[in-house]
C-alpha cells in the first residue's frame, strides 16, 4: 500500500431508480446525511433522467438504470452504510438486479523502463509478430500495452458475477512513466432464479472485497517493482 | 467454559498458526467475524460479568472491597495481549474532508469496554501483519458521534494513512464505526443486548 498514491472506491448499482427524487435534501431527510452537510452539497444537476452531486467526500450520480456512489476518501466502508441506509431502510423496494464494488489505485513504480517491463510481463509483443517487434523498438517514445483486463468468471462467493482486473499506465501521476492504474470491478448478479438482497450484500462484501482488491494491487505494485 | 483469557490466546494463537491469510480467505471469504468467534468471545466476556455481578451481590461484604479487587475479565488479557506497535497510534484525530493515502487498514471488533478504554481485535486489511492483534483503545479517540455505536461486538475500520490539506502532508489515523453490520453479526449483537438485559437484571 505504501506505493499507491491515489485510490478511489465505487459503489455502483444496476436496476430501476427515479433520479428526481434523490438530491442532498433528502438524503438529509432519511437521516443519511447530516443537515449542515446537505447544506455544504454541491449539486450538478437533479433532474428526472440524471442526478448528480456531491456531499462531503461523497460523489452521487443517479441515473434510471444505475445509481453510483464515489470516494477517493476513507474510510471506503462509509459507502456500504450509505447503500444500506438508501437502499435497505428509504428505499427497500427499489428493484436492483446488479452491484459493483470498484476500486482503483494509482501506484509508483521507481521508472518508465519499470513500467514498461510490467506491460511486457502482461501483455509481451513477441505473439505479435513482426508488428510487435515494431512496437518494442519504437526509438523516440514506448510502445505496447494500453490496457488489459483479466477477469475472474466464477468467484464462488455470490450468485454470479465476476471479478475483473484492469491495469493500465497512470496518466494521473507525474511525471508520466511512473505510474500504473489498477481497476477492481467486484461484480454481483442476482443470478436467474435467485432474488438477492443487494444492500445487505454491499454490507457484507465490501470489506472482503476491499481487502482482495488491495491484494491484487499489492501484487502488481511488488511485481513491477521488483523488474 | 473458557476463562476469557484462554479464549483470547486460543483466537490468537489460532491466527498465528492458522496458516496464511490466503487460506483464511478461502475458508471465511465473506463474513468477519465469523459467528462462533464473535459469540464465543463477547458471550464469554458477558458471562463472566453476570457471574462476577451474582458473586458480588451473594457476598457484600466483599464488594466493599471492590471495584479494584474485582477485576473485569479482560484486565487479564491485557497483560498477555499483542498490542499493535505504532508509535502515536492513537494521538492523531480525524479532521474532515482530508483525503488519506492508507497506510494500513485494520477491522476491528470490539471485545470488552472498560472504564476509560475498550479492547478490540484488530484484522490488518493492507497484509502488513497476517495475525491478528489486540489493542486498547481510549475512549478519548473515538468521535463523540460514534460512541453509542462503541458496544461488545461493534465492527470499526482503523485507518492510518497521510492526509493531505493544503498541499501539506500529514499522518492521521482514523476510526469508523460501521452502521450497518453483516447479518451473522448483528445476530450476535442481539445475543448481547439479551445477556446485557439478564445482567441489568441481575443487578
Amino acid at each position: 500500500m505504501e506505493h499507491v498514491e491515489l485510490q478511489g472506491l465505487s459503489i455502483v448499482l444496476v436496476g430501476a431508480f427515479n433520479p428526481a427524487i434523490f438530491n442532498p435534501n433528502w438524503l438529509a431527510a432519511q437521516s443519511v446525511i447530516k443537515a449542515d452537510e446537505a447544506a455544504d452539497a454541491t449539486v450538478e444537476v437533479v433532474h428526472r433522467e440524471i442526478a448528480q452531486f456531491t456531499v462531503g467526500d461523497l460523489i452521487f450520480e443517479i441515473t434510471q438504470d444505475k445509481f453510483s456512489l464515489h470516494t477517493a476518501a476513507e474510510p471506503f466502508v462509509k459507502g456500504a452504510d450509505v447503500v444500506m441506509e438508501i437502499f435497505g431502510v428509504a428505499l427497500p423496494h427499489t428493484p436492483i438486479n446488479a452491484m459493483g464494488i470498484n476500486y482503483m489505485a494509482h501506484f509508483r513504480v521507481q521508472s518508465r523502463k519499470q513500467q514498461t517491463a510490467l506491460g511486457r510481463a502482461l501483455a509481451p509483443v513477441e505473439p505479435w509478430g513482426e508488428w510487435g517487434a515494431k512496437v518494442a523498438q519504437t526509438e523516440t517514445s514506448t510502445g505496447g500495452m494500453t490496457s488489459l483486463t483479466m477477469m475472474q468468471v466464477e468467484p464462488g462467493d455470490r450468485v454470479a458475477g465476476n471479478i475483473a482486473v484492469t491495469v493500465q499506465p497512470s496518466h494521473r501521476l507525474q511525471p508520466p512513466g511512473t505510474g500504473v492504474y489498477v481497476q477492481i470491478n467486484d461484480h454481483y448478479e442476482a443470478g436467474p432464479d435467485a432474488s438477492v438482497n443487494f444492500p445487505e450484500l454491499c454490507v457484507a462484501k465490501i470489506t472482503p472485497s476491499l481487502e482482495r482488491s488491495r491484494q491484487i494491487v499489492d501484487s502488481l505494485s511488488t511485481y513491477a517493482r521488483s523488474l | 467454559m473458557l476463562s476469557t483469557a484462554s479464549t483470547y490466546r486460543e483466537l490468537a494463537n489460532a491466527r498465528i498458526q492458522g496458516s496464511s491469510i490466503s487460506n483464511w480467505n478461502r475458508a471465511r471469504p465473506d463474513v468477519f467475524p465469523s459467528d462462533s468467534e464473535v459469540l464465543g468471545t463477547i458471550v464469554n466476556n458477558a458471562a463472566s460479568r453476570l457471574a462476577s455481578s451474582e458473586r458480588q451481590s451473594s457476598n457484600p461484604a466483599k464488594n466493599a472491597d471492590t471495584p479494584s479487587q474485582v477485576r473485569s475479565p479482560s484486565d487479564n488479557d491485557v497483560e498477555t495481549k499483542k498490542v499493535v506497535e505504532i508509535p502515536n497510534l492513537f494521538r492523531a484525530r480525524k479532521i474532515s474532508g482530508q483525503w488519506v493515502n492508507t497506510l494500513q487498514e485494520w477491522e476491528g471488533l470490539v471485545v470488552s469496554l472498560s472504564s476509560e478504554y475498550f479492547t478490540a481485535r484488530l484484522r490488518d486489511l493492507t497484509l502488513l501483519n497476517q495475525s491478528d492483534e489486540f489493542a486498547e483503545i481510549p475512549y478519548a479517540e473515538i468521535d463523540p458521534s460514534d460512541r453509542e455505536r462503541l458496544v461488545e461486538g461493534a465492527i470499526f475500520h482503523m485507518i492510518i494513512g497521510y492526509a493531505r490539506r493544503s498541499g501539506s502532508q500529514r499522518r492521521e489515523t482514523f476510526f469508523y464505526f460501521r452502521r450497518y453490520l453483516p447479518g451473522g453479526t448483528r445476530r450476535v449483537q442481539k445475543v448481547i443486548s439479551l445477556l446485557r438485559e439478564l445482567q441489568d437484571d441481575a443487578d
